[in-house]
């Protein structure tokens, strides 16, 4: 499956595709779905995602020391899901994320902190029919950090739409997770192509920690 | 890994939708740039095109609403924001650029509605979830260009609005092969239903059927 990706990266390199929209003044850290529904491996949705919840963990310890704006995005059905639309009807698994049940709280191994913001979403795009986009403009929000699951499912569609609202769009590999390998890789092609910048937790940690830089001097 | 990826895909996705009772047609992006061999967007995709175009002629005989959609930006790319920055062949798409013009043999009907958009998904910044609703439309039948781009975010967005979203496999193309397949298990996995031609044909001709005999028993 992945041998396919060098090939045409270079293609697409060579149209014009892929090139880098780079990173803004202020990020906000999206955590797309770092729920117990998809990270029990017990849960007909989930899988494990260890490596991808630490290097979470890294990337939270970064943003938290700034003070930097940080959403995590939990997925919660009304009893009788006539919330979950045609959505539910495609996915019957989605049955396990009704309110109340633990499968919809955010994992232990990235626990929320006061401050920090929980949005409540239907749907694989983290901004349809949430406030997302307003709670990060408020803020100053010019770059959208994504980590998160899968990588093929709300991912992919939270980093179209999060260039579609106007924002710079950095997914960090080793913070997104999915059940295969296949699709992760070819979602993540498709975002560093179209979408946004598809880069390493190192890259990620230098861009946060090179913020405070012009702070410092000015002070 | 220890499961297979398609094992796994069907343990945790293995649905169909199933078509609606009153769809309408999307044509997505038809645009010359995707069959100029001398454009950077060029993709090989007339006979999705044709495909297309079948089951144009399908949809107009069963009276079933037909949408194209384009690209257009201001000469200044500014209303292309990031998507603009990130993605260089859409300078193309600048408006009177011969590149947006319609691909040849795809002339809309004026009876037929044309959305220009600035973004991947057909729903973004449009108009176009409220004009389906207002038909009471309740499914959309995706065709255009292309599958690992506006045809993924289009079906992405047609759930996500309560649509169901049906992809017609030969009337959806890409530059690629891999991210073409990889973009059609996706949808087909969680959004939509990745269906042939021949099927989407046979449905849109019972349906048309169906009117008939309902206009025929007032």
């Amino acid at each position: 499956m992945i041998d396919w990706k060098d090939k045409t990266l270079e293609s697409y390199k060579s149209k014009g595709f892929a090139e880098r929209s780079g990173f803004g003044k202020r990020p906000g850290l999206l955590i797309v779905d770092f729920i117990n529904g998809f990270t029990d491996p017990a849960s007909p949705l989930g899988g494990d995602f260890s490596a991808q919840l630490a290097a979470t963990n890294a990337v939270l310890e970064a943003f938290r020391r700034d003070a930097l704006p940080i959403a995590y995005t939990v997925i919660e059905y009304e009893p009788g899901f006539r919330d979950a639309g045609v959505f539910i009807e495609k996915v019957p698994s989605l049955a396990v994320l009704q309110r109340g049940s633990p499968m919809c709280a955010v994992d232990d191994r990235i626990e929320p902190k006061t401050g920090e913001y929980i949005v409540s979403k239907k749907y694989a795009s983290s901004f349809f029919g949430t406030n997302l986009d307003t709670w990060f403009r408020n803020q100053g929000v010019d770059t959208c950090v994504i980590v998160g699951c899968t990588t093929s499912g709300c991912v992919r569609a939270s980093a179209v739409d999060s260039l579609q609202y106007g924002y710079r769009t950095v997914v960090v590999r080793d913070g997104c997770g999915d059940r295969a390998e296949g699709p992760h890789e070819a979602n993540l092609f498709d975002i560093d192509a179209k979408y946004g910048d598809v880069i390493s937790l190192d890259e990620c940690l230098t861009y946060v920690a090179g913020l405070r830089k012009p702070a410092a001097a000015g002070t | 890994m220890t499961e297979d990826l398609m094992q796994n895909t069907r343990r945790a996705y293995d649905n169909r939708l199933g078509f609606g009772s009153k769809p309408a047609l999307l044509l997505i992006d038809f645009v010359e740039a995707y069959f100029d061999e001398n454009c950077e967007l060029y993709a090989d995709v007339r006979p999705a095109l044709d495909s297309a175009l079948r089951v144009r002629d399908a949809a107009r005989s069963a009276g079933v609403p037909v949408i194209y959609t384009n690209v257009v930006y201001h000469s200044s790319g500014v209303n292309g924001g990031r998507f603009f920055q990130k993605a260089m062949p859409l300078r193309h798409f600048v408006e009177g650029s011969p590149m947006g013009a319609w691909a040849a043999g795809l002339t809309p009907d004026p009876s037929e509605l044309v959305i220009s958009k600035q973004y991947a998904s057909a729903f973004f910044g449009t108009s176009l979830a409220s004009t389906l609703a207002a038909q009471r439309i309740d499914s959309v039948l995706l065709t255009g260009v292309t599958t690992s781009g506006c045809i993924r975010a289009s079906c992405v967005d047609a759930n996500s609005h309560g649509f169901i979203p049906i992809v017609v496999t030969e009337a959806v193309g890409d530059r690629h092969p891999a991210p073409h397949q990889a973009n059609l298990l996706d949808m087909n996995a969680k959004y939509g239903d990745v269906v042939a031609e021949e099927e989407v044909l046979n449905y849109l001709a019972e349906l048309g059927g169906a009117g008939h005999r309902h206009a025929a028993a007032e």
